[in-house]
């Protein structure tokens, strides 16, 4: 159990893709055949860029650690490296903490860092924090959509609805799932379903009658 | 973190401790060297970590050593499952019911010994020595026991290479060498000093070119591949020649992808532009060469616009990077297989072996240093020779072939092997001795005659590791072989020196060292009486033969040890190489000879020629409009070292059937879908491999796998050793003009899709029940190529392999073969 975050530098320019990562491996940790800690990838052998010049190849081998990859903690802890580190015949794999480990990556290109055993976050948990942060944003959102109208005064009991304009409004309360609300500040409408603009609109042109036929609806 | 890879010094002592031999929690771990069945020819250092029961669990890499700096490959990091598999062979075993039908029973190991000792006794009285032929396979460890056995205790000259035609595996190209210099040379990665890349003495080289091996996968003859990528890292720039495109090719500056079998015309290409530019060192050239005229007036025929149309290759590439070469203060070559395995090859090795040379990078830093045996061990194939009555030894079947045979090496040539167990000529073969080497998986060119040749031989002794399809197919007795961890031993070639610890057993497994001395003992009690056990043995080479201060046990201590003689550079300014310590070379001449004078003296063309492969487009036109594909093969994979580790299921899983590679252009001409199983076939067979695109090859190269049989098969049907078999396609008898070499590496086939309709006969089943893609018995009929019509050829011309129709017939030389 190391303190500091440790990860395998991997120099694919010259990795020859002889498998001695592989098999170091599942020999170390007993994987059957099939099951691997590491793995090689391949990209060529194909022209780099057949356009401009027909005699380039490329041919890259890139061996990727697995998630069963644990860093070989046990050879660690009694001062050795990593298997597949020892083992690399083209001496490409080394093994340190990031503090070694940046220098030689700024040392040439075409090499790769991997932290197989980095910690790996809660992400739901790692969110909280930024949410916490919103719900002002959030809740002056919701204010320029609120379904709370206005405080109505009274005069909403003389409004005029007309067959045409109860229907609408009727299917608008459905809609939004609209309610009388009755608090100090007064009586107004509430809904749990936020409305678009055009809705809104409507909703509040037409507020003394929809306080009726909520009132009407009991 | 340092630009340079890990380095020895930095392993954390706290945990890897110094001594040999230590605890590590419940572990025993041993430091030793690993070599090899199975595995490579590198002896890598390791760490074996063994239970309380002794049993090898787990292997990892020694950081302490120079050489791998605690690295290692698949094949060695999986090891356990290989030491410990079921399917070892683990007792001695006499065979029962037919060859072939694998029925076995168990014996002793006395009792295996009583009855080889009797049969040796036996063809020495009614038939002489040299009727008993010993062969292992590309050599590794067994690389001194199998030779001494032959020499000093058979007392027979035949010590023979796995039916390996033309003996072509690093025997060409070190045949040439000593021909040339008397000293093999190796590419300098700083590996001779355990300072490594940090010796202020060794300087990295500019360029390195690649010729004619994957050294990433193959870590050929003592070399890591993988030092060349720690070079890269530090500046280095390659050159890459190889008829397909590899890893390193695509980092290359330059990559030549050159017609299989080309190779001489290339040298010659790179000869001739580092002449005419004057990118030569005059200083090497004029004090230490002989030669040189013959060379340049050879060279100067073969410009790059000649060479790229023999080669398939552009012009301007070729010319670019022979000028990279030359200009560069410090390079470098990397040679490989692919040399030894064509006509070209030795012809070619010897002017790559000149350009080095006369460019001024012959044992400099970073260059192509001359290396010897570390210590001056006797590991090597002619040890024991002393042993065998000169009258025998005369009777080394292909000595009298060459030059080259005769005064390049003791190995019977493998063709002439052949053809004794076909004809009895110049006498028959009644016993045959293999260890660690399974022909007809493997070595064997034209492996189902090789497979009718052998039947003939009454009695065969296979030592081994696993059944094999050679052990099923041929042997009367089977012996069980230790693996690297459970051998004492020693490893040098070339340097450090290394020891090798026994750590585990299984069963009754011996190693290739006891079984050397149990059995020679038996037939030459006063040599191998001397070595009361394995250790007395090692410490006989590493004391009386070699000039190791201490014995096995100092060794063992220290675990490995660099010979200081192998710090030098320019040894033959230092009076380092000649046995008079004079300057020079161990040459007639005492210079670098260019243009050999044995070769002069016998009449063989003496400088880098070019001649066509027996089957190519333009020695054999009218066999190429039906065979239209040039076939190579052989090339390595990460997963096994040549037919081993097809049993090992993490091996397997990576790598599950042969892959025949073709450019998508050739699948669509020839209606081939990728994942496809397809016939690769010429005139002399066919196999089975699966179809893959490789859009990197040349359209009309197609590349093949080897060593291919399936342990998972019945036995009783060799493993289905011959349905994939590549090289029911090669033929044996096509040896380069110097007997050496033989075109594995550069043959003609056509390829089609396998149906239900054209599926059978299977290879195997059209082998071993029905003779064979002929009938090999007539051996009238049998093509022998241009056995013993090797001589030479004219520097454009032509062989004759006995085709027939084709190819001009060359001017025979002055030297006549005796065989």
């Amino acid at each position: 159990m190391t303190d500091k975050k440790q990860g395998l530098l991997i120099d694919y320019e010259f990795c020859t893709g002889c498998h001695s990562c592989e098999v170091a491996c599942r020999e170390e940790h007993g994987f059957g055949i099939g099951t691997y800690g590491i793995k090689i990838m391949e990209d060529g052998p194909r022209l780099l860029d057949p356009e401009n010049d027909s005699k380039k190849y490329t041919w890259r081998y890139l061996a990727v650690p697995t998630e069963l990859c644990d860093l070989c903690a046990e050879r660690v802890s009694m001062g050795k490296r990593p298997t597949c580190v020892h083992h690399c015949q083209a001496a490409v794999l080394s093994f340190g903490t990031i503090e070694e480990l940046m220098p030689e990556i700024m040392r040439k290109p075409q090499q790769a860092l991997f932290f197989p055993t980095g910690e790996s976050e809660d992400g739901w948990a790692s969110l909280q924090p930024l949410r916490e942060a919103n719900r002002e944003i959030a809740d002056a959102m919701k204010q320029d959509y609120s379904t709370a109208g206005e405080s109505v005064d009274t005069d909403w009991e003389n409004a005029v609805v007309d067959d045409k304009l109860r229907e609408d409004l009727e299917a608008l309360i459905e809609t939004y799932g609209l309610v009388i609300k009755e608090d100090e500040s007064g009586v107004t409408w509430t809904g749990d379903r936020y409305p678009d603009k055009q809705g809104l609109a409507h909703i509040k042109t037409n507020t003394a009658a929809i306080m009726k036929l909520l009132k009407e609806r009991g | 973190m340092p630009l340079t890879p890990f380095m020895p010094d930095q392993a954390n002592t706290e945990v890897y401790k110094k001594e040999w031999r230590y605890k590590e929690g419940a572990y025993t771990v041993t430091r030793t060297a690993h070599w090899s069945g199975p595995g490579c020819h590198n002896s890598c250092a390791l760490l074996l970590y063994t239970d309380e029961d002794g049993k090898l669990v787990k292997v990892e890499g020694d950081p302490q050593s120079p050489y791998n700096s605690g690295r290692l490959c698949m094949r060695c990091l999986n090891m356990p499952e290989a030491v410990n598999h079921p399917d070892r062979v683990k007792y001695p075993m006499r065979r029962v019911g037919e060859r072939g039908e694998n029925k076995w029973e168990r014996i002793s190991w006395d009792e295996a010994y009583d009855e080889i000792e009797a049969q040796v006794r036996s063809i020495w009285a009614d038939y002489g020595p040299e009727s008993i032929v010993a062969m292992e396979g590309t050599g590794r460890n067994a690389i001194w026991q199998v030779p001494y056995l032959c020499h000093a205790g058979f007392r027979s000259p035949n010590f023979a290479l796995g039916f390996l035609s033309g003996s072509a595996c690093y025997l060409p190209r070190s045949a040439a060498a000593a021909v040339q210099s008397g000293e093999q040379q190796i590419l300098d990665a700083s590996q001779l000093n355990p300072l490594r890349y940090g010796n202020p003495d060794w300087e990295l080289p500019e360029v390195i070119v690649v010729w004619g091996n994957e050294p990433l996968k193959s870590n050929p003859d003592g070399f890591l591949g993988h030092w060349i990528v720690d070079m890269m890292k530090l500046g280095t720039k390659l050159i890459v020649i190889d008829p397909s495109l590899t890893w390193l090719g695509a980092k290359a500056d330059y990559w030549l992808r050159l017609r299989p079998g080309t190779d001489g015309a290339m040298t010659l290409a790179f000869l001739n532009v580092v002449i005419e530019e004057d990118l030569v060192d005059h200083d090497f050239i004029d004090n230490w060469t002989y030669g040189f005229e013959t060379l340049a007036e050879r060279a100067k025929q073969w410009p790059p616009e000649r060479v790229a149309e023999i080669c398939w290759c552009d012009a301007e590439d070729i010319r670019g990077a022979a000028r990279l070469y030359g200009s560069a203060k410090r390079a470098g070559v990397q040679w490989g297989l692919a040399l030894d395995q064509q006509p070209d090859g030795v012809t070619a090795a010897q002017g790559i072996a000149s350009l080095t040379a006369i460019t001024g990078n012959l044992d400099v830093p970073g260059g192509n240093v001359i290396m010897r045996n570390g210590f001056n061990m006797s590991i090597h194939y002619s040890i024991g020779t002393e042993y065998v009555d000169p009258d025998v030894f005369a009777k080394r079947l292909g000595a009298g072939l060459s030059v080259l045979y005769q005064y390049g090496s003791v190995v019977a040539q493998e063709d002439s092997v052949l053809r004794a167990m076909e004809m009895g000529e110049p006498y028959p073969i009644r016993m045959l001795w293999l260890e660690s080497t399974n022909p007809i998986a493997n070595m064997a060119a034209e492996a189902p005659r090789v497979y009718q040749a052998v039947q003939k031989v009454p009695f065969i002794v296979d030592v081994e590791l696993f059944m094999t399809p050679t052990a099923v197919a041929f042997a009367d007795l089977v012996l069980p072989a230790a693996m690297s961890c459970e051998r004492n031993s020693i490893r040098v070639w070339w340097t450090p020196l290394r020891s090798i610890v026994q750590s585990s057993q299984y069963y009754e497994a011996r190693s290739d060292e006891r079984i050397c001395i149990e059995l020679g003992a038996r037939l030459n009690p006063e040599v191998f009486g001397r070595f009361k056990d394995d250790i007395d043995y090692l410490n006989w080479n590493l004391k009386g033969d070699g000039n190791y201060d201490g014995d096995w046990l100092d060794l063992r201590e220290k675990v490995f040890e660099f010979d200081p003689f192998l710090y030098n550079y320019r040894k033959y300014e230092k009076g380092m190489l000649r046995e008079d310590g004079q300057v020079g070379f161990n040459t007639m001449s005492g210079k670098f000879e260019l243009s050999p004078m044995l070769f002069e003296a016998t009449g063989y063309e003496s400088v880098t020629y070019h001649v066509e492969p027996s089957r190519s487009p333009y020695s054999t036109p009218e066999l190429y409009k039906e065979y239209p594909l040039v076939l190579t093969s052989g090339q390595r994979s990460w997963e096994w070292f040549h037919s081993e580790h097809r049993q090992l299921k993490v091996h397997r899983a990576q790598h599950q059937y042969p892959f025949v590679e073709l450019h998508s252009e050739a699948m669509k001409k020839y209606g081939i879908t990728p994942g496809q199983w397809v016939w690769i076939e010429n005139d002399l067979g066919r196999c089975k491999q699966i179809a893959k695109v490789n859009d990197t090859l040349d359209p009309r190269v197609i590349r093949a796998e080897h060593g291919w049989w399936f342990p998972e098969e019945d036995p009783q049907e060799l493993f289905r050793v011959f349905d994939s078999n590549i090289n029911n396609l090669t033929p044996m008898f096509h040896n380069s003009p110097t007997g050496y070499g033989a075109p594995y590496k550069c043959q003609l086939a056509k390829v089609y899709p396998v149906t239900p309709e054209n599926l059978e006969p299977l290879p195997t089943d059209l082998v071993i029940k029905q003779g064979g893609f002929r009938d090999y018995s007539d051996w009238t009929k049998n093509n022998y190529g241009n056995y013993g019509n090797y001589g030479t050829a004219p520097a454009d011309g032509l062989i004759d392999y006995g085709m027939g129709e084709q190819g001009k017939v060359p001017t025979m030389p002055e030297y006549t073969p005796q065989a």
